[in-house]
């Protein structure tokens, strides 16, 4: 008997080595190291349904702050009908429960709006991405449990189904439920399905180019697909910098107006 | 105009070796037209414009100018406007900025037209003084439309969360009222004598971050923009006289609405009497607005009044003007279609409304299509009533290359 409990410790405990728990491997990916700061070029496809192609080109910054702050401006350089559009979002460590801030600024307008952080789930510029999924990941937002390992893009993953923690996060995202695969050795988010009230997939997120820039596997190119409708967007980085040295006033509301020009920040020439 | 002239001959004087960056132009072609819901002479402006953004972003200098030039061809064939109309609207050059702008260490300086937006508060104006308003179509067009841009020599710095903007106005300019016998004719006499505003003007903005609040503090010492309209036995006359400002605004959310607020003060308001004398009155003004994002879709409400110090029954002008917003913009389509729906209510002389649907379509990059619905309504004494037969249809397709 001593033998079989023994042996029973043993497995129990090879186990948990082997599996760690869901709220582990999702923090390890949220803390990954990508450094203080970085400078990106995006490019936003939007597809329609008959495929047709639309296009968006966006410079991005971020900066972490003190405090626990991460600060994202995110400007619009391209095509004429989005100029000028551009978006600030201070992030907070999740371990703060402080809410994001967020204000936008629109060009036709020339006022820089505050956002409440409340609602997420409207579209990003048009796109098959909401707001919430440009967010880090927030652990503590779901009830996380890890359903096992699986191969993505030929790359090992775990995989863990999220179910939301509460109505505040159903509404903010949008998602009652979510699926995620992490590539066990970069931390990187590979694929993602989301789930609505009916427990249905209608939304599908893959990582279909991961890159080592600089040492930090990056994603290159992020695809969203609205199953419902057929629509898809991808989201393309180029030139990502990390460790880039950017003045806390080009993250700043006052930046919100003026925008990024390559002529300021020379990791985008 | 002239200054304009002066303001090209100074960007055309700069070596071209200094605008060593990146440069971008928009060219852009329209046609648009309104057509009026009642009466005669239905077809009131067919304007066809054309439009050019041209930008210049350097490590030091920056430049943009943005403007149009229009012609609206209602006025060759329309019997029912006045000569004088024909000659401020039948062709029209509109510039909305003509600067340079230099990047001097902490400090940022821009000199030529510029506008200024002031404030938190959609399509109303507490705080937002600096620019004037030309008010050729009413108020039926988003307000940045018909701001009208400012000569003016401007700072900006920042330290840590806060900013703060001085601006020197180099020549000050009133609202443009529509021209008499013009679509929107607010029925002055048009052989009253007008006291332009003339000499310069100051404004200052701090603005910061405080306890996850956007706050703003203001002073503004120029023209009030809005006559005040005298007369005696020798006749009428429009005058604009100055006033100082100091004023704030606050933006911050709460839970899952944002709330703005703006109040102002205005020092020494001059304001008509009924029996043709003027006398300057203490003012304050506010507005409260709260903000509901709910998916693609902004909901928004607003309420504003005044009260005027000292007011009697002799003022020309109410002593309350309560004005009261509700919109919905919404992104519809993957944010190819735009819409805006809104009712604005006046609760002052007699009480007035104004309902609008605006619709933009966007099938591509180059192409908008834009369809506005102006809906006024009440008592003829009222701001909005007085166009209750100027009901219309605006639309207009631009292109972009």
């Amino acid at each position: 008997m001593r033998t079989f409990i023994t042996g029973l410790l043993f497995l129990s405990s090879s186990f948990s080595f082997a599996m760690p728990d869901a709220n582990s491997i999702l923090t390890q990916a949220r803390d990954r190291d990508d450094g203080a700061s970085y400078s990106t070029q995006v490019t936003l496809k939007l597809y329609s349904s008959d495929g047709d192609l639309r296009e968006r080109h966006l410079y991005m910054l971020q900066k972490d702050l003190p405090n626990q702050e991460e600060r994202a401006l995110m400007h619009f350089h391209s095509p004429s009908d989005v100029r000028g559009v551009s978006f600030l979002i201070a992030n907070y460590d999740e371990n703060t429960a402080q809410p994001d801030d967020q204000w936008m600024y629109l060009p036709a307008f020339r006022k820089t709006r505050r956002l409440g952080s409340n609602d997420k789930r409207g579209s990003f510029m048009g796109s098959t991405f909401n707001y919430s999924d440009l967010d880090k990941i927030r652990v503590n937002d779901y009830q996380s449990t890890l359903l096992g390992e699986e191969e993505v893009l030929g790359r090992p993953t775990w995989v863990i189904e999220r179910v939301a923690a509460s109505q505040d996060v159903i509404n903010k995202t949008g998602y009652h439920k979510t699926k995620v695969w992490i590539d066990k050795e970069r931390d990187v988010v590979m694929q993602q399905h989301y789930y609505n009230a009916k427990g249905i997939v209608f939304k599908a997120q893959q990582s279909t180019e991961v890159e080592q820039v600089q040492g930090v596997w990056t994603i290159m190119t992020s695809e969203m697909v609205n199953l419902e409708n057929g629509k898809r967007s991808e989201m393309i980085f180029s030139d990502v910098e990390y460790n880039v040295a950017l003045d806390d006033k080009l993250v700043s509301k006052r930046s919100l107006k003026r925008g990024i020009s390559p002529a300021k920040v020379p990791s985008l020439r | 105009m002239r200054r304009l002239i002066s303001t090209f001959a100074l960007i055309c004087s700069i070596p071209a070796a200094t605008f060593a960056g990146e440069w971008y132009h928009q060219p852009s072609i329209s046609l648009s037209a309104a057509q009026r819901l009642h009466g005669e002479d239905q077809l009131t402006s067919q304007v066809n414009a054309l439009g050019l953004l041209l930008e210049f972003q350097g490590s030091t200098l920056s430049a943009k100018f943005q403007g149009r030039v229009e012609y609206d061809s209602a006025y060759d064939w329309h019997d029912g406007y006045s000569d004088a109309a024909k000659d401020e609207y039948q062709s029209r050059l509109w510039v909305d900025d003509a600067y340079l702008r230099w990047f001097a260490g902490s400090v940022d300086l821009s000199l030529g037209y510029q506008k200024v937006v002031w404030g938190q508060a959609d399509d109303l104006r507490v705080v937002d003084v600096v620019n004037p308003l030309d008010l050729k179509d009413f108020v039926l067009f988003d307000i940045d439309d018909y701001r009208m841009s400012l000569p003016m020599l401007r700072a900006e710095t920042s330290f840590g969360n806060w900013s703060l903007d001085g601006m020197w106005i180099l020549d000050a300019k009133a609202n443009e009222l529509p021209a008499s016998g013009s679509e929107f004719d607010l029925g002055l006499p048009s052989d009253m004598s007008t006291n332009e505003p003339s000499g310069t003007e100051v404004g200052v903005r701090l603005q910061g971050f405080v306890a996850d609040t956007d706050v703003a503090f203001y002073g503004f010492h120029g023209y009030n923009d809005m006559p005040v309209i005298s007369f005696d036995l020798t006749g009428v006359s429009e005058d604009f006289h100055r006033e100082s400002m100091l004023g704030t605004s606050l933006s911050r959310p709460f839970g899952p609405v944002v709330m703005r607020g703006e109040w102002a003060f205005f020092h020494q308001r001059e304001f008509g009497y009924i029996d043709g004398s003027h006398s300057a009155h203490h003012q304050q003004q506010w507005l409260v607005g709260v903000d509901y994002l709910m998916g693609n879709w902004l909901i928004t409400g607003q309420y504003s009044d005044r009260r005027i110090a000292g007011w009697n029954d002799m003022l020309a002008t109410p002593e309350k003007d309560p004005l009261y917003t509700l919109s919905a913009d919404g992104q519809l389509a993957s944010d190819t279609i735009a819409l805006r729906i809104a009712v604005s209510h006046s609760d002052s002389l007699g009480g007035g409304q104004l309902y609008q649907s605006k619709l933009t379509y966007r099938p591509s990059a180059n192409w908008a299509w834009q369809l506005n619905i102006d809906l006024l309504d009440g008592e003829e004494t009222n701001f909005f009533g007085q166009f209750q037969d100027n009901d219309r249809i605006w639309t207009s397709v631009t292109y972009t290359f």
